[in-house]
């Protein structure tokens, strides 16, 4: 054709495929790191987890957070 | 946030009393009320306060490409009020301008009249003159450099430069060619296909 | 704790994902070859039309990235229906979009060179695109900005619906200023009559589906990084609190 339309069908086409590719390798990375069994744990319990506020602690910060750490951020809760 | 902290420390205290000692997981009380009292006037945060040469690094890395982030926006926002809302003047407001704006550069546009276009050849290089048209008054241009490869009679465009000193003939140095937002099917027989595919 | 009892059957998610992906690359792939093989020629612009079937597509799918970014956003500062999900779903949303926001420009300057004469033009249309790709970098920038959980994610929610409404500006802007950039024939703002002939429409309707396609494939794959990245933050976490531990014990 005349080198533009290569060049922008190139461009698009390569970017996706680079970003695309990247984040599936990220991915496989993290999931190496993280183990699959831990993955599998904390994907099913954070799936629905409301996320902190000052409220109300998040059930999947529990385990991370004890009550004694958060409640430095909580009012009213001065023994 | 400082007159709570105290009291967080003392909270984190007691828990770590012989009253709680198997609730723990991962002896996180421990961890708030050792490693917290040495900060304790200090935000409460998860994360370790002392940051690691990576974590600066991280922070300054942030910070540049926040600067840098801030500086494109505003430049932007600059080239938007000043560039970009008025990014042309039709040829029947720049003549009534005329005075006004002098020999200063700016971007006019108008309908390639047809039959006005000719090529003028220089020593310097190619030179087309034409004459666009908006609502009726007409402006003579004279280009320098050479059109752009879609241009041609019958279309509207935006031409980038002058007036040529008290005469209202303009002088550009740039063609923008305006395109419509309709594709239509070159007819089979007028086919001029731009490199020899035949499509 | 609604969590515990449901648990995300991953595997059938990993099936849809993978079908997903599969679609989008037979719709690219499909809308590659009917762009640059099989519609005709454009009777002004000739072969330079088939940058049509990339270049609008991309900004569709930026826009409707951006969009699914906010309403994510509002969902997350919504106190109701706040939760971690939306945060990441923002800002893998965000992420996505700056990718093809970036693409919308890269392929636009393509196509304006041979077509305007110009690879850029401090035009209204193009102007507010530029601002919309780095505003939204300003966004995945505030998003790593360290902080509590709920504090980052509520700041970034914040900085994403502040972004989206150059959205609308980008929308109007070639009603509202003069511009050398066409009128966008698909979801035109204005009641212009456009026109495009008949495979190249069908193409181009190819184009949009596919890349929107892509999108959802892209957002999936990224939201899913987000929840392993939390989750090694997480594990990261204890790990360090656990050293710090042992060092309190040691003393």
């Amino acid at each position: 054709m005349n080198g533009y339309v290569e060049a922008g069908y190139i461009m698009v086409l390569g970017t996706l495929s680079s970003y695309g590719v990247a984040l599936v390798a990220r991915e496989h990375a993290a999931r190496r790191r993280v183990g699959t069994a831990a993955v599998e744990e904390s994907i099913a319990t954070s799936a629905d987890a409301p996320v902190t506020d000052l409220t109300s602690p998040a059930p999947r910060d529990t385990p991370v957070v004890m009550p004694g750490e958060l409640e430095q951020d909580a009012p009213g809760r001065a023994p | 946030m400082s007159d709570i902290g105290p009291t967080g420390v003392t909270t984190a205290d007691s828990a770590t009393g012989p009253g709680r000692p198997g609730s723990s997981r991962d002896g996180f009380e421990d961890e708030s009320a050792s490693g917290e009292a040495g900060t304790a006037l200090s935000a409460p945060r998860r994360i370790p306060r002392i940051l690691s040469p990576e974590q600066r690094r991280q922070r300054r890395r942030l910070e540049v490409a926040g600067v840098v982030i801030v500086a494109a926006i505003g430049f932007l926002v600059f080239k938007g009020l000043t560039s970009a809302i008025v990014f042309f003047k039709t040829a029947n407001e720049a003549v009534a301008q005329r005075a006004t704006l002098g020999n200063s550069t700016f971007q006019l546009e108008g309908m390639v009249l047809p039959g006005t276009v000719h090529l003028i050849r220089e020593s310097s290089g190619t030179t087309v003159g034409f004459v666009v048209e908006s609502s009726g008054v007409k402006v003579a241009v004279t280009n320098t450099g050479s059109p752009p490869q879609l241009f041609q009679p019958g279309i509207p465009v935006i031409v980038v430069g002058h007036f040529v000193g008290a005469s209202d003939r303009f002088a550009s140095d740039q063609i923008l060619v305006k395109h419509s937002n309709s594709y239509i099917a070159a007819h089979p027989n007028r086919v001029r296909a731009l490199n020899g595919t035949k499509r | 704790m609604r969590a515990s009892t449901r648990t995300v059957p991953s595997e059938r998610v990993a099936v849809a994902l993978r079908v997903l992906g599969v679609a989008s690359l037979v719709g690219v792939v499909a809308t590659v070859w009917l762009g640059l093989f099989v519609t005709p020629p454009d009777e002004f612009m000739g072969n330079l039309v088939r940058l049509l079937y990339v270049h609008p597509p991309m900004a569709w799918v930026a826009f409707l990235a951006y969009g699914v970014a906010s309403l994510a956003s509002l969902l997350y500062l919504w106190p109701r229906t706040r939760s971690e999900r939306f945060d990441r779903l923002a800002g893998a949303s965000g992420e996505v979009g700056v990718v093809f926001t970036g693409l919308t420009l890269v392929s636009g300057s393509i196509w304006g060179r041979p077509t305007w004469g110009v690879w850029w033009v401090w035009d209204p249309l193009l102007t507010t695109t530029a601002l919309l790709f780095v505003l939204y970098l300003g966004y995945l920038a505030l998003r790593r900005v360290p902080g509590e959980f709920h504090v980052r994610a509520r700041r970034s929610a914040i900085g994403a619906l502040i972004a989206f409404i150059d959205v609308p500006i980008v929308y109007l802007s070639v009603e509202w200023w003069r511009s050398l950039h066409q009128a966008p024939t698909v979801l035109n703002p204005t009641t212009h009559k456009t026109y495009v002939h008949g495979s190249m429409a069908w193409t181009l309707l190819l184009g949009f589906v596919s890349f929107t396609l892509v999108y959802t494939w892209l957002v999936a794959h990224r939201y899913r990084l987000a929840e392993l990245q939390d989750a090694q933050d997480t594990e990261g976490l204890e790990i360090a609190l656990a050293e710090r531990r042992a060092e309190a014990v040691g003393r």
